[in-house]
């Protein structure tokens, strides 16, 4: 290495260029995330959204699955209005399946399903149009089954399959979707048919006239499925139903109202109770259960109030119970204590719903006054000098009323059971403004709150 | 390097891929630099990811005319760039100096443009550089391998030029030691 010092220098140069280094692997991403931390902040809110997804998922379980119950409750709502209102429903069917040509539907059929769909139409005689080409071999086939004189007259038969459409079935409307009874079977008069298709044309012509007025029911179906031509000059169509049926026909007002309409709602509300004092140790369960009357103010905003029953259970450091309060002599060292209280609840909220929608995320605050009922305490004390100690009870009725003892936030999911009722579950804490009971302790609670609602609306 | 003026105009509009690029390419040059400074090599890693931040927010400020050289030149001025993180993580701990030995995976042993004895002999005398005082290895590196004037040294340092050559001189003396203890432990 004598070569070394002669010319250092240029050799420390070289391997100092040179020098073999593993350079792998290399970071980009910490280079990255400080030259472009805006990109880093959306990438770690979506991995934050990521994070939250179980849980929101879990969430929206119930939601969705009431949703779709909902759903389904409309689809058959015409079905079960019926079924409540008692009235009966002859339904024919078809042995033979529908031919491919009478598949398609046309604008009268899709026009009477629709009304047929309408849960609000309960008085309302509803005659399928799917035979309305009145052939007299196919309305033989149509029984009228009517108690009360109200019909829903739901007849699959298309034109273009009448001659196959030898046998019919009747369908007692309790038992729409389930029973079909043969004995049951009627013949129908010919005249009954042509009550069935006027009140079928009278329906529709309330329920979509732009598409029925003073039109023959043969007009209605612009490529003819039967093969024989189909009397239709006897079917009055722009006669009102109320004269054909001698019901009263009620046009279709879709009842649903936006869930952010403005009006007042109640409930009941039960939720699971944790107390603690000064963050000390909690001991045991309570609850609060009660009921809750609100007014919605508009898409989001809404005021509430309510009066619920509560059990607070709690534990305490003697240094936090006030002992003058409770008529503890001062000579007398608490301990600890050991207690709970009942006491009448009232909160002054106010609500915002995130979203207008019917299942919605929402947030609530107010403040919450308490009446307190009784209180209930066990206690270890020491009377102090030369006393050992010794183990106390206490209690305590109607101790005092807290006007606003509380602040109260909670959080939490609205979703709908129902057009009018909803459910909420509803994390909440509740810190408090001022010292409440014998002992003037401040309580902190939290828990949880399963709330079901419903509109006046 | 025809592109090098694209991407590093790219860089300048702050221009994400092109930054990778950028740094995917000099990376190992840069780290070969802080390496030399900072003892340990998780901190020199570090530094050099400070190094390219600096870079790319300051890589406007990167004006040459002399694009035949444009590579040297951008070079030059991220070796300056790099030094300074190195002396700034240097000062961060008070130049004081660290003891450990260097983690062979470190060394790169699969290097096909060096003989394996001129490797193993750079990285014998790298790691002598790297045993050296901060203070000295400092001026070292930047005199003897990164080809700053006195004034510069002291200048970046903040010591007088007279501080700088009397480290400078220093350091050979310790390294000539060093050498001299590796070839008596050889024979």
């Amino acid at each position: 290495m004598k070569y070394i010092d002669d010319d250092m220098d240029e050799l420390f140069n070289k391997a100092g260029r040179q020098y073999p280094l593993n350079t792998e692997p290399k970071n980009w991403d910490a280079v990255h995330s400080a030259l472009h931390p805006e990109e880093t902040v959306v990438a770690s809110k979506k991995n934050g959204l990521r994070r939250y997804l179980p849980l929101l998922l879990l969430l929206l379980i119930p939601a969705v699955y009431f949703v779709v119950q909902n759903d389904s409750e409309v689809n058959i709502s015409g079905d079960r209005n019926l079924s409540t209102s008692d009235k009966s429903v002859s339904e024919n069917k078809s042995d033979n399946n529908i031919s491919d040509n009478s598949k398609k539907l046309t604008d009268s059929e899709i026009s009477a399903q629709k009304i047929s769909g309408n849960k609000n139409n309960t008085d309302n005689p509803v005659i399928s149009a799917q035979d309305i080409p009145g052939d007299k071999k196919a309305n033989k086939n149509n029984t009228l089954n009517s108690n009360s004189g109200s019909v829903l007259l739901k007849n699959k038969n298309v034109p273009g399959n009448l001659k196959n459409s030898t046998s019919s079935e009747t369908l007692n409307q309790k038992t729409l979707n389930q029973n079909i009874s043969g004995d049951k079977i009627k013949k129908t008069n010919p005249e009954s048919a042509v009550h069935n298709n006027s009140n079928t044309t009278a329906n529709q012509k309330n329920s979509a006239p732009h598409l029925l007025k003073n039109k023959s029911v043969s007009e209605l179906h612009p490529h003819p499925l039967t093969t024989t031509p189909q009397p239709s000059k006897d079917i009055v169509i722009n006669k009102p139903l109320r004269q054909l049926g001698g019901e009263t026909s009620v046009p279709y007002i879709d009842k649903k109202k936006p869930s952010g309409k403005t009006g007042f709602y109640y409930g009941i509300s039960a939720a699971p109770d944790v107390s603690t004092i000064k963050g000390q140790n909690i001991k045991g369960t309570g609850y609060s259960a009660g009921i809750i009357a609100g007014y919605q103010l508009n898409l989001r905003w809404s005021v509430e109030g309510g009066v619920l029953w509560s059990k607070k259970s709690y534990f305490t450091d003697g240094k936090y119970f006030n002992k003058k309060g409770a008529g503890i002599p001062d000579n007398i060292n608490v301990h600890w204590l050991d207690g709970g209280c009942n006491m009448l609840e009232f909160p002054v909220l106010v609500r915002y719903d995130f979203s207008p929608k019917k299942n919605t995320f929402f947030g609530t605050v107010g403040l919450t006054s308490y009446m307190m009922k009784k209180e209930d305490y066990k206690y270890m004390a020491d009377a102090g000098v030369g006393g050992g100690d010794y183990e106390g009870y206490r209690k305590y009725d109607h101790s005092g009323d807290h006007l606003f003892a509380n602040l109260q936030l909670s959080a939490g999911y609205k979703f709908s059971l129902s057009p009018k009722m909803n459910m909420r579950i509803e994390p909440y804490l509740k810190a408090p403004l001022k010292k409440i009971g014998i002992g003037k302790m401040p309580i902190t609670s939290a828990g949880l709150t399963f709330s079901l609602m419903r509109d006046f609306r | 390097m025809d592109n090098l003026r694209e991407i590093i105009e790219a860089c300048s509009k702050n221009h994400s891929a092109s930054q990778k690029v950028l740094y995917e390419r000099y990376y190992g040059y840069a780290l070969k630099i802080v390496f030399r400074y900072v003892y340990r090599y998780e901190k020199a890693v570090d530094a050099v990811n400070d190094g390219f931040v600096k870079l790319f927010r300051n890589i406007d400020r990167f004006v040459t005319d002399d694009y035949e050289h444009l590579e040297q030149r951008f070079m030059g001025w991220m070796k300056k760039i790099m030094i300074n993180v190195a002396i700034d993580e240097l000062r961060r701990t008070s130049m004081l100096v660290e003891i450990g030995g260097i983690p062979e995976h470190i060394w790169e042993t699969a290097d096909k443009t060096l003989s394996p004895d001129q490797a193993l002999l750079y990285k014998e005398l790298v790691s002598l550089v790297k045993q050296l005082p901060p203070a000295y290895r400092a001026v070292f590196n930047m005199v003897v391998i990164d080809g700053l004037s006195h004034h510069e040294v002291a200048g970046l340092l903040d010591i007088s030029v007279g501080t700088s050559k009397s480290n400078l001189s220093r350091a050979r003396v310790l390294l000539q030691k060093h050498i001299k203890d590796l070839e008596a432990s050889a024979i």
